[in-house]
């Protein structure tokens, strides 16, 4: 997503290019525009989990399932990389409630929000009038109108549960890892790993973890199992599962005891007690992973300073003009090549045909066509994780696990060429 | 608008949503802007809203209409950016003065269910097929459109409403009221848009939902234990009338011009209990689609007139 003035040069329009995945460089960038400094850090951090707890309570009340928790956790760390924490930081559990309503509706559970909202006062203990409540039900949708411009109104989503359950079940992962595992993508939700990672490599992650955590309590009974994530066509490099896996146990430091993990250790009648699970288990994970710690490879760093992507959201950008939501990098640049010949046409009808839209951009003063800010050099050090969808060349995963199945019947799937545009 | 697009004239209007007519700047394609009455919404977006945007980034194949881009201007309201689509099915079988050859329909079929297969491999299911929601590109490609209805299939034990696709276009199991239900419902729906665009008048029109049980049993059976297994604990299966199914030579009688894989085909999509129905790629392997004659060249297709 970048944000740029339109094509005229002016400040018509605004292009917003959806980036749903980041990378960790840019994740820093962002919080560190957000944040401020350590102390606003610390208060993000202990809101945060705060949030978390309540809405992983407040789930279980309105009886939804916990895989809602992988959008709503995702939405609500992301409002706050865009968003300054000094003016928003005590609006945190407005933020959460409204992260898990958009969250429902994604996963296509509908429910009223004045449901949600007067569950979650009980749920604090807070007393409120109808009016108060309907008060913050209108604050809560403009907050909403918000979230959705931030995520420039981008609504795929590939749910992570479900590709663990088709790993587990293609690797043959005995049941009682694949219950660690599914316990512990709840606490996979809480990270920034889904704000890094496209579904089918988090998958892959807990599935690793899991299995590294289980083996790790479990000597006897070790499942020495080769998850070869090729064969599901996730291709990550070792370092960057290894990494991940790192970043992941790093959350039970200090989460431990509110984790979904501890919950599943227990009901698997494993060890529980932190001491042990962080000081043996974890940390001899950790040491095992040979995990690399340079910073991707000899790439200059790159200066995010200079895109507005990476700048606080002003939601005032469209007040004067509108915001054009982008998907895809390609089709834009391919659009962009084509400003040229159409400003010669352009001017050859303009000769003969007054302006038909007020709006149109004013070819006279045409200037190269600015492309969105950040969209042409935005050679991230790894290919995949941080673009966008369309420019991912790793398939999303619905289409990728289907072994390779190709009906004979389709020759010409591949898409069209688009229509010419003389045509 | 914006300096992108242009909007011309109103083409029609949806239930949470005007389609305007316009046109890409930059390239001069033609486009339809379907804008979203973002106003008058009680709880934010809609959920109609987002399953269009969220099923249309995510599915993209010539037999489906795309989404190239989404718009939000100065009174926020959103607009989606779909390639413009002058025509629908609907409006073809009912324009009379156009000769539909079975060649034809062949065609229509086979672009119908090579989307649908592309939704159904991608774990999404329409629910809301029907002629008017099949658009017709200027080349006489089918696209279906409309997704405001649709969802992905979830796990196996999530229960989804039964009230979804347009009444004459339900099957059995939703008329039943069933909680559980699988991509079958949308081929029964392509089986139903195959007999109309056969009979070029609507198949099963019922009045009303017990009306349309009624109406679809006499003409294909009342389904029983035995052809449908734990049928009769579905909620709203009582009181029904036994009608027997239709005999192969009443089935010849009612689609004169079928030939018999035609026939079989259609069968297979309309078998009553959905777990004998034929699933995208058993519909797309059919002996139909090999058998003369070839389906028309999409461009080649009766057009609008
Ligand atoms: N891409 C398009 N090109 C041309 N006309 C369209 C297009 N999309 C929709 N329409 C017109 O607008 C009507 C309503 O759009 P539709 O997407 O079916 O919305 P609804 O969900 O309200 O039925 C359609 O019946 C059709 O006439
Ligand atoms: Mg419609």
């Amino acid at each position: 997503m970048s944000l740029s003035p339109d094509a005229s040069g002016d400040f018509v329009g605004v292009i917003q290019l959806s980036k749903p995945y980041l990378s960790k460089e840019e994740i820093t960038h962002l919080f560190k525009n957000s944040l401020m400094d350590d102390s606003l850090a610390r208060a993000y951090k202990v809101k945060k989990r705060e949030v978390f707890q309540f809405l992983c309570k407040l789930i279980k009340v309105l009886q939804f399932p916990t895989k809602i928790l992988q959008g709503c956790f995702y939405y609500y760390q992301r409002f706050y990389m865009f968003n300054s924490f000094a003016k928003y930081g005590n609006a945190h559990y407005d933020v959460g409630i409204t992260a898990l309503f958009i969250s429902l509706k994604q996963n296509d559970y509908i429910k009223k929000l004045s449901l949600v909202i007067s569950e979650a006062y009980k749920l604090r203990g807070i007393a409120a009038t109808p009016q108060e409540q309907d008060e913050h039900r209108k604050r809560l949708l403009s907050m909403e109108k918000k979230f959705m411009e931030l995520e420039a109104f981008d609504f795929r989503y590939f749910l992570i549960e479900e590709l663990l359950i088709k790993y587990a079940k293609y690797f043959r992962v005995p049941r009682e890892v694949c219950f660690l595992s599914w316990s512990m993508l709840n606490d996979l939700y809480a990270t920034e790993l889904p704000l890094q990672w496209p579904s089918n490599f988090n998958a892959i992650v807990v599935l690793r973890t899991s299995l590294l955590v289980w083996n790790e309590l479990n000597l006897e009974r070790k499942v020495e199992r080769l998850l070869n994530e090729r064969e599901v066509a996730v291709h990550a490099r070792k370092d960057e599962v290894n990494n991940a896996v790192n970043e992941f146990l790093e959350y039970y430091l200090d989460s431990y005891e509110t984790s979904f993990m501890r919950d599943a250790l227990e009901q698997l009648k494993l060890r529980t007690d932190s001491k042990h699970i962080i000081n043996d288990v974890i940390l001899n994970i950790k040491i095992g992973l040979h995990q690399d710690d340079r910073p991707n490879g000899s790439q200059t760093p790159r200066n995010l300073d200079e895109d507005l992507f990476f700048k606080l959201r002003d939601y005032d950008v469209g007040k004067t003009g509108s915001v054009r939501f982008l998907y895809s990098k390609k089709k834009y640049l391919d659009e962009v090549s084509q400003y040229a010949s159409e400003k010669e046409r352009y001017s050859q009808q303009k000769a003969a045909a007054p302006r038909q839209a007020p709006t149109q951009p004013a070819w006279k003063n045409y200037r190269a066509p600015p492309p969105a800010h950040g969209v042409p050099n935005n050679h991230s050090p790894r290919p995949h994780p941080n673009s966008s969808y369309q420019s991912n060349n790793r398939a999303a995963p619905r289409k990728t696990f289907k072994k390779n199945y190709q009906p004979s019947y389709n020759p010409n799937r591949k898409h069209k060429p688009e229509r010419p545009f003389d045509k | 608008m914006s300096t992108a697009y242009t909007k011309e004239k109103k083409v029609g209007e949806g239930t949470y949503a005007v389609v305007y007519l316009g046109k890409q700047i930059a390239t001069g394609r033609d486009i339809a802007i379907k804008e979203i009455k973002t106003g008058t919404f009680k709880d934010g977006l809609d959920m109609s809203a987002i399953r269009e945007m969220k099923y249309l980034q995510e599915l993209k194949h010539q037999n489906i209409i795309e989404l190239v881009d989404v718009f939000a201007d100065k009174e926020k309201n959103l607009n989606l950016i779909l390639e413009f689509l002058p025509s629908d099915l609907e409006m073809i079988i009912n324009d009379k003065k156009l000769m539909i050859v079975p060649a034809d329909i062949k065609s229509w079929m086979l672009m119908t269910l090579r989307g649908l297969h592309h939704c159904h491999r991608n774990g999404i299911l329409h629910r809301d097929l029907k002629p008017n929601n099949l658009l017709i590109s200027p080349e006489g490609c089918v696209k279906i459109a409309d997704f405001g209805l649709a969802r992905s299939l979830g796990m196996p034990n999530e229960k989804l409403t039964s009230n979804v696709v347009t009444r004459w276009y339900r099957g059995p199991e939703l008329l039943f009221g069933a909680q559980h239900y699988s991509p079958a419902v949308d081929i029964w729906a392509v089986g139903i848009i195959f007999a109309e665009l056969m009979l070029r008048t609507p198949y099963l029109p019922g009045k009303d939902d017990a009306d349309q049980l009624v109406v679809t049993f006499q003409a294909l059976g009342t389904p029983t234990e035995e052809n449908w297994p734990g049928v009769s604990h579905l909620p709203n299966y009582n009181n029904l009338t036994v009608y027997p199914e239709p005999s192969r030579q009443e089935l010849r009688n009612r689609f004169p011009a079928a030939t018999e894989s035609a026939l079989d085909l259609m069968c297979g999509m309309l078998a009553l209990n959905p777990n004998n129905r034929l699933n995208t790629e058993a519909c797309l392997l059919h002996g139909y689609f090999t058998e003369s004659p070839e389906p028309t060249e999409p461009e080649h297709l009766p057009k609008k007139s």
